[in-house]
């Protein structure tokens, strides 16, 4: 650990965190896909063309995506708040770079999905 | 969709490929601060826990006295949770709720969907866990209780503890230890059993109601 007199005050080690939330959506709130929920998949569909100018969060996301990810997990990853991402897929979806998970069934489970759950945690 | 396909690498460190149309499901994790919530995600996740933070935004009463004026602070809600990938089809995700009172707003949120919760409890600290036990009871959601303890081994008496806890006798009550992979699925299968007897008092009810 440095003594402060020794610190930059405008070096960060993560420039992203200098960046505020509202700057990385252009402002803008969720709106349009409103069903995506924590644990719903996000996935890839295919790389942007050259003309769809993406932010950088974008990309980075279509990147992790490649492999089917929760919408929290990719908060997480990005480390940016869940409010955010889902802005960031907004434009996404809107363009079909990615695909979600159909959203899990509200209310009470089924109970083929409830065996398939206690199943697979007896076997790992 | 095929839920149960079996293949055992897809254990620790997810060597399955997850299909993007997979279900998922969420079971929740809570109890009082520091009772090992997030020991116990860690134990069963192939990940190492991960954490979320939020920005909420939270309307604050009572502060000063700027009449009509309202005052809203922003705060940050830390989330941890892990993944474990069941098939290609299916992922379970666990999450750890935030253990201070004043995020209970977050819970109805993340109790949305929810399979069930895992009360874990610590019997030198059992009343921090009364407030999860009454927001499952009251919302009707299915929980169980894990009462950790080093190695599972508790000098507390089972029953007492339920007494202490007032639950129903159909809630599960199970001594485990939080970092122990083995005892943490006992937990688990503890709670999906008892969500699935309820599934089955609910159709048996509707069949007598019809």
């Amino acid at each position: 650990m440095r003594h402060w007199s020794e610190e930059d005050p405008w070096e960060d080690e993560d420039p992203a965190l200098l960046v505020r939330p509202y700057t990385v959506t252009g402002g803008r709130t969720p709106t349009a896909h409103s069903g995506i929920e924590l644990i719903t998949l996000i996935s890839t569909v295919r790389p942007p063309t050259r003309d769809q100018r993406l932010q950088p969060e974008q990309n980075r996301l279509l990147a992790l995506c490649r492999t089917p990810t929760a919408l929290v997990e990719v908060a997480a990853r990005l480390d940016l708040p869940v409010a955010v991402i889902r802005v960031l897929l907004d434009d996404l979806l809107d363009n079909e770079l990615v695909s979600v998970s159909p959203p899990t069934a509200a209310g009470t489970p089924d109970a083929r999905f409830l065996q398939a759950v206690i199943d697979g945690i007896r076997r790992i | 969709m095929e839920f149960a396909e079996s293949d055992p690498r897809a254990s620790r460190s997810r060597a399955v490929a997850v299909a993007p149309n997979a279900a998922t499901a969420k079971i929740l994790v809570a109890g009082g601060f520091g009772v090992g919530k997030t020991t116990l995600v860690g134990a069963i996740s192939e990940t190492t826990p991960l954490r979320t933070e939020e920005l909420i935004t939270e309307a604050s009463v009572g502060i000063d006295n700027l009449a009509g004026v309202e005052q809203k602070t922003t705060t940050t809600v830390a989330m941890d949770f892990g993944r474990i990938t069941l098939s290609s089809a299916l992922v379970v995700y666990l999450f750890g709720a935030p253990g201070q009172d004043r995020f209970w707003f977050m819970w109805d949120d993340l109790s949305r969907g929810a399979l069930g919760a895992v009360v874990l409890a610590d019997t030198r600290r059992l009343e921090n866990c009364f407030p999860s036990v009454d927001f499952f009871e009251h919302r009707g959601i299915p929980f169980a209780v894990g009462v950790n303890c080093f190695n599972g081994i508790c000098e507390e008496d089972p029953e007492e503890i339920r007494t202490a806890l007032d639950l129903a006798p159909d809630i599960p009550l199970v001594l485990c230890d939080a970092r122990d992979r083995e005892s943490v699925k006992t937990v688990l299968l503890a709670l999906l059993e008892h969500v699935m007897r309820g599934l089955a008092v609910e159709a048996s009810g509707d069949r007598q109601s019809v």
